[in-house]
């Protein structure tokens, strides 16, 4: 069968750094094939290539035998190459259907008629059973139909191969098998779809074939039979991968740090997301915050920290009473925080690392005039005893990786000694060594006596470090539960409002 | 004084007012909406200004005047893009550089090419072009419908530029460039190239705004000819909420205050004139508080955008 | 691989963007027949090699400097306060008032310490306006603050045709503060007066303020990203506030200082074009005391170098509104050079 795309020897290189080194990659019609590989492996500049973002430096593409050269994501659309990107490429404020006819190739004059894409859209949608709300602004929907609708937007124009860069991420596990159902129509009608993501299991279930990346180069490209977890792993890191596991117990002591009561928040719509939340963490306690996006765990996380007031309830820190208080008493009080947005929340991007040390310090801490030779020392030495790789502690922020930016934030966090310590997303987007490390380090944090609260969307990394989840759903405690009592699934549905049986 | 001859003079005067501001705010509102803040339209405004005049003074027609100083406008915006966002500077220091290095430009060449005259050279203004039958309507035809072709164009402009933006391909793709340059570009646009364009736009019309100034209302140049009228246009952006056709209103509502505190310094009121001069102004800062925030802005404007970014 | 762009270090970047600005500037000069060598000589040179040009240069660095400090610390923020020019009325208006009054006949000259108290209040209340509709209105800081420099020319221009003008009333300006009130000479027969040294002071606290002490770090966040300053516990409206209230004090500063060592009266051009002329010293300055310092000089050079150049060579003076933003953009695209190049993505 001819190939219906081929990828070969593509090299790409930023500066000196060679992130795809002589990469080749097939894939024929009617397949699911699997991407793999660690974070900066170069799966994300493979595909970023191949959607005409990024020019390679060698190397050419081949769509059904024909050489082309992808010079911009326009190229790539008209050569039938499609993205659903991890971070949905959607216009928030137009409608579905407006999202889709955004990427029709028509003259710039020609009107947006909204009826006649509408019904083009629902005779794709039923021939391959994707249900999306046309009408409503994309803001409006749910993570899930988001996804579906960055899927229509390809099949309207055609696209034969499809790429999802980790389309699972934020899916709850019946939502992925939703989605993992309009994979298998796609292939039936013998388009390719590109499966790039970390969930192994996921992989072994749904694709055809599989190519492993490591380092910039393939370290494997085979059919899916006969594979399981470990020797695909073994793959990726080139060794047997053992997790270094720190000893967890459930000594939770009885003192109460963080009591919230009744409390109500709204988005920065203005959308009240949080419904009437009551929770206490205490000392040497992790409670997991579960959910899927939107269901208000991020504005849980805001208005216990102090980034967001709560519009209704009571927040008690220690006994003190924080409901109405500034970000600023949150800090003072001892509230440590890891957003999950590590460039512009939690850092400037722009400063150099011991100016962002001081970010969220109390006054008491700093003083009224900064001591910098003092600051750049206790700079230094978090950098060492957190394994932070960078150049220096006057290196510019927005020029570390993810994973050492990450221990870095964590690092400073806990250099406050906080007495509560909250945690978002900890580990999205890190790599498997370093996410090893945050966790450990987490959990390390909860034997010093700290209360932690964990909200991730990872769900393995809940019930790991976890001794307490409460799963949030459409802004109210759907159910508590622990990590014993649980298991990845039924946590999903609870996730999606359904009591597991 | 509150007769219908006093008011029909006040409406003539009103859309006359309003001219270059509807020109302004439509283009701004094109430029805004890609995800541009061209704070540099006082620039193009004084610029387009000086051009016309300068091309009327000397060639005689008006008509290649005004086209000359919508063309200069137009052309002038190409650094401020290339600056703010080939190159990603913050979009408003360029602009106010932009607007200094203007000031400065249209003073020099004035003094240059007419040097210093007892009497200032002035030009031919624009004629009325009443528009027949209409202009007969009581009211509305005195005030409306007998003005010069150039109010005609900003208000035809202000209406099509309303539907580009709402009804069309070209509008979509403006829009979700300003909204959200990442998805725009995963949908096959040129972020660059639409920003390009629109910056052209803008400062096609705010060069048009400007040369209304002197060639159809002054009929002469002077230095910042144009008082700051690019700045309101900027507000009457916001009070429009990106949407011409309600800027429009803002821009008439901003020359009907004008146009009442020209005749009411004439009138002999015991309050001191500069009072009235202050009134325009202080309205429109103070319907910026009485709008208050709002949500329609773009949620781009002013970000810098990375073709290869994160 | 180290390219030309990462190794031509700031100081090379604004010196070719000042060599380029002279060379398309001397076109302009060759337009109106000018010679440019000379034109640059009487520019650049005359001021600095005479007693009367070297005090003009002092007299003109002065409000350039102290109000430069006050555009920076909005810079800083993140927020363009073009309504200097407005503030430094209003400063001048509060100073005159407190050294007209009947107070500073009994006190004399330590009445000047609450001249200037009074001067920076009306110079932030001004600021302030803006600073409050950006903050609770969401305003753009940059539209209001210009729209209320139109404001403040028009008071002023009312005040010194009504109740403040001079016993006259031919001219339209107020009648002199009292010789017991002004600041000193510096240099004797020339305008340059003390104030210079007030505004060294102001500088040397600017980098204690913005660069050392924790109010000064808080505002850098600020200006470092909105989200960062809110996870840092930093109150941003009122931060919005109080930084423009601090700007246009600073500002308004400027203006009361510029009212006893040049003016000793209120007029109506005394603001000229300091206003905007200290945002562009801020700008070229990077925001750094010694830069400040240096643009503030420069911008001083070529106001007075330009009045020496069109009298002798008949160049007019706005020329250096046009070598001014030519040499700012030229520095932004020689910077945007040297920014970290692309990062790779992760993954």
């Amino acid at each position: 069968m001819e190939p219906l795309l081929e990828m070969r020897g593509i090299v790409k290189r930023f500066g000196s750094a060679t992130v795809n080194d002589h990469v080749n990659l097939t894939v024929y019609p009617g397949e699911v094939h699997a991407l793999l590989g660690e974070n900066g492996a170069g799966k994300s500049t493979l595909m970023n290539i191949l959607y005409g973002m990024y020019q390679p430096n060698e190397g050419m593409i081949r769509v059904r035998g024909k050489e082309v050269e992808i010079t911009s994501p326009k190229v790539s659309l008209a050569a039938g190459i499609g993205m659903v990107h991890q971070n949905f490429m959607l216009v928030d404020t137009f409608t579905s259907a407006e999202n889709v006819f955004l990427m029709a190739d028509r003259p710039f004059w020609s009107l947006t008629r909204k009826g006649q894409v509408a019904g083009e859209l629902t005779k794709l949608s039923e021939q391959y059973g994707i249900e999306v709300d046309l009408t409503s602004p994309v803001s409006k929907l749910s993570i899930g139909m988001q996804q579906r609708v960055e899927i229509l937007k390809l099949l309207y124009i055609g696209a034969d191969i499809l790429i999802f860069d980790e389309p699972t991420a934020v899916l709850a596990p019946q939502e992925c098998d939703a989605l993992f159902e309009i994979i298998k129509k796609l292939v039936a009608n013998q388009k390719s779809v590109i499966f790039i993501s970390h969930k192994l299991e996921e992989v072994l279930r749904i694709s055809d074939r599989i190519t492993v990346l490591s380092r910039g180069r393939v370290v494997e490209d085979t059919a899916n039979e006969n594979l399981d977890q470990a020797k695909i792993v073994e793959m990726m890191i080139g060794e047997a991968f053992r997790t270094e596991n720190v000893e967890k117990t459930h000594q939770t002591r009885q003192e109460v740090v963080l009591s919230i009561e009744d409390v109500c928040a709204a988005d920065s719509r203005g959308v009240q997301t949080l419904n009437h939340v009551t929770l206490q963490v205490r000392r040497g306690e992790i409670l997991g915050i579960a959910g899927l996006e939107g269901n208000g765990q991020d504005e849980l996380m805001d208005v216990i920290t102090g980034l967001r007031r709560c519009s209704a309830g009571r927040i008690a820190m220690a006994g003190k009473n924080l409901t109405a208080a500034s970000g600023e008493t949150f800090v003072r009080e001892g509230v440590g925080y890891v957003p999950s947005d590590r460039n512009n929340v939690a850092t400037v991007r722009k400063f150099c690392l011991y100016d962002n040390w001081l970010l969220r310090r109390k006054q008491r801490e700093t003083g009224h005039y900064l001591h910098y030779r003092k600051i750049i020392r206790d700079t230094e030495e978090a950098i060492a005893a957190f394994d932070v790789r960078t150049s220096g502690s006057d290196a510019v922020t927005e020029n570390l990786s993810g994973g050492n930016l990450q221990k870095f934030i964590l690092g400073r966090e806990l250099s406050k000694e906080p007495k509560l310590l909250a945690c978002s997303n900890p580990t999205r987007g890190i790599d498997v060594k370093a996410s090893w490390a945050i966790r450990n380090r987490i959990l390390q944090a909860k034997e010093d006596g700290m209360a932690v609260v964990l909200a991730s969307g990872d769900f393995e990394e809940l019930l790991y470090l976890s001794d307490r989840i409460l799963v949030l759903y459409k802004g109210m405690i759907f159910a508590e539960t622990t990590p014993e009592q649980t298991t990845v699934n039924q946590l999903g549905s609870m996730m999606m409002g359904v009591k597991p049986v | 004084m509150l007769s219908g001859s006093f008011f029909a003079a006040l409406l003539a005067s009103m859309f006359r007012m309003s001219t270059p501001l509807v020109f302004g705010a439509t283009g701004e509102i094109v430029a805004e909406r890609a995800g541009v803040i061209n704070i540099g339209l006082e620039g193009q405004m004084l610029l387009g200004a000086f051009v016309a005049f300068c091309v009327q003074f000397t060639t005689g027609s008006a008509t290649v005047g005004i086209l000359c100083g919508a063309l200069a406008g137009a052309v002038s915006t190409l650094p401020l893009t290339g600056l703010g966002v080939c190159r990603r500077q913050n979009q408003s220091v360029v602009g106010i550089m932009f607007n200094i290095l203007m000031v400065g430009l249209t003073s020099y060449l004035y003094r240059a090419f007419f040097g210093v005259a007892l009497t200032a050279p002035s030009i031919q203004t624009l004629p009325a072009l009443p528009i027949p039958l209409l202009n007969r309507i009581p009211l509305l035809g005195e005030a409306l419908f007998s003005q010069n072709a150039l109010v005609y164009l900003s208000i035809f402009l202000a209406i099509g530029t309303w539907f580009v933006l709402s009804k069309t391909m070209l509008g979509l793709r403006i829009r979700a460039v300003g909204e959200n340059p990442r998805a725009a570009q995963a949908a096959g646009i040129s972020v660059i190239r639409t920003r390009l364009g629109s910056m052209c736009f803008a400062g096609l019309l705010g060069g048009l705004g400007g040369s209304f100034l002197t060639v159809a209302y002054v009929g002469r140049f002077m230095d910042g000819i144009t008082s700051g009228r690019g700045y309101i246009a900027l507000a009457i952006t916001i009070l429009g909420r990106w949407n011409p056709v309600v800027a429009l209103g803002g821009a008439l509502l901003f020359g009907l205050v004008d146009a009442f505190q020209l005749r009411a310094q004439a009138m002999s009121v015991p309050i001191p004139y500069q009072f009235f001069v202050m009134l325009p102004y202080a309205v429109v800062l103070l319907s910026i508080l009485l709008m208050g925030r709002n949500s329609s802005e773009p949620k781009a404007l002013g970000d810098p955008y990375e073709k290869e970014g994160r | 691989m180290k390219g030309w762009r990462e190794s031509l270090p700031k100081w090379g970047v604004i010196l070719l963007a000042g060599v380029l600005s002279l060379a398309i500037g001397s076109v302009f000069i060759l337009v109106v027949g000018g010679n440019p060598l000379a034109a640059y000589r009487q520019l650049l040179l005359v001021p600095m090699s005479s007693k009367s040009g070297f005090g003009e240069l002092l007299t003109n660095m002065t409000p350039l400097l102290i109000a430069g400090v006050g555009m920076a610390i909005a810079r800083s923020a993140g927020l363009t306060n073009l309504g200097g020019e407005g503030q430094i009325y209003m400063g001048a208006l509060g100073m005159f008032l407190v050294c007209s009054s009947d107070l500073a006949d009994t006190v004399g000259k330590p009445v000047l310490l609450l001249g200037a108290v009074v001067a920076v209040a009306f110079g932030a209340f001004w600021g302030s306006i803006s600073g409050a509709l950006k903050a609770f209105f969401r305003a753009n800081e940059i539209i209001t603050s210009l729209l209320l420099n139109y404001i403040a020319v028009n008071f002023i221009g009312y005040l010194i045709r009504g109740p403040l003008q001079e016993p006259s009333g031919m001219v339209p300006e107020s009648s002199k503060i009292g010789e017991g009130l002004r600041l000193a000479k510096l240099i004797a027969s020339t305008r340059a007066h003390t104030g210079i040294v007030l505004a060294i002071v102001l500088i040397v606290l600017y980098e204690f303020f913005i660069y050392r002490s924790r109010v000064g770090y808080r505002i850098r966040v600020l200006g470092g990203g909105e989200k960062a300053a809110v996870y840092s516990g930093i109150p941003i409206k009122w931060y919005h506030l109080g930084v423009m209230a601090l700007s246009g004090g600073i500002a308004g500063l400027a203006g009361g200082v510029e009212l006893l060592g040049v003016y000793y009266r209120l007029t109506e051009t005394m603001a000229g074009d300091i206003g905007f002329t200290a945002v562009v010293v801020a700008l070229l300055g990077m925001l750094h005391p010694v830069g400040i310092v240096l643009a503030a000089m420069l911008m001083a050079l070529l106001n007075t170098g330009a009045q020496f150049m069109q009298v002798i060579s008949g160049v007019p003076i706005t020329l250096v509104d046009i070598l001014q933003g030519l040499i700012v953009l030229f520095v932004l695209l020689g910077l945007s050079f040297q920014l970290p190049q692309l990062k790779r993505k992760e993954g």
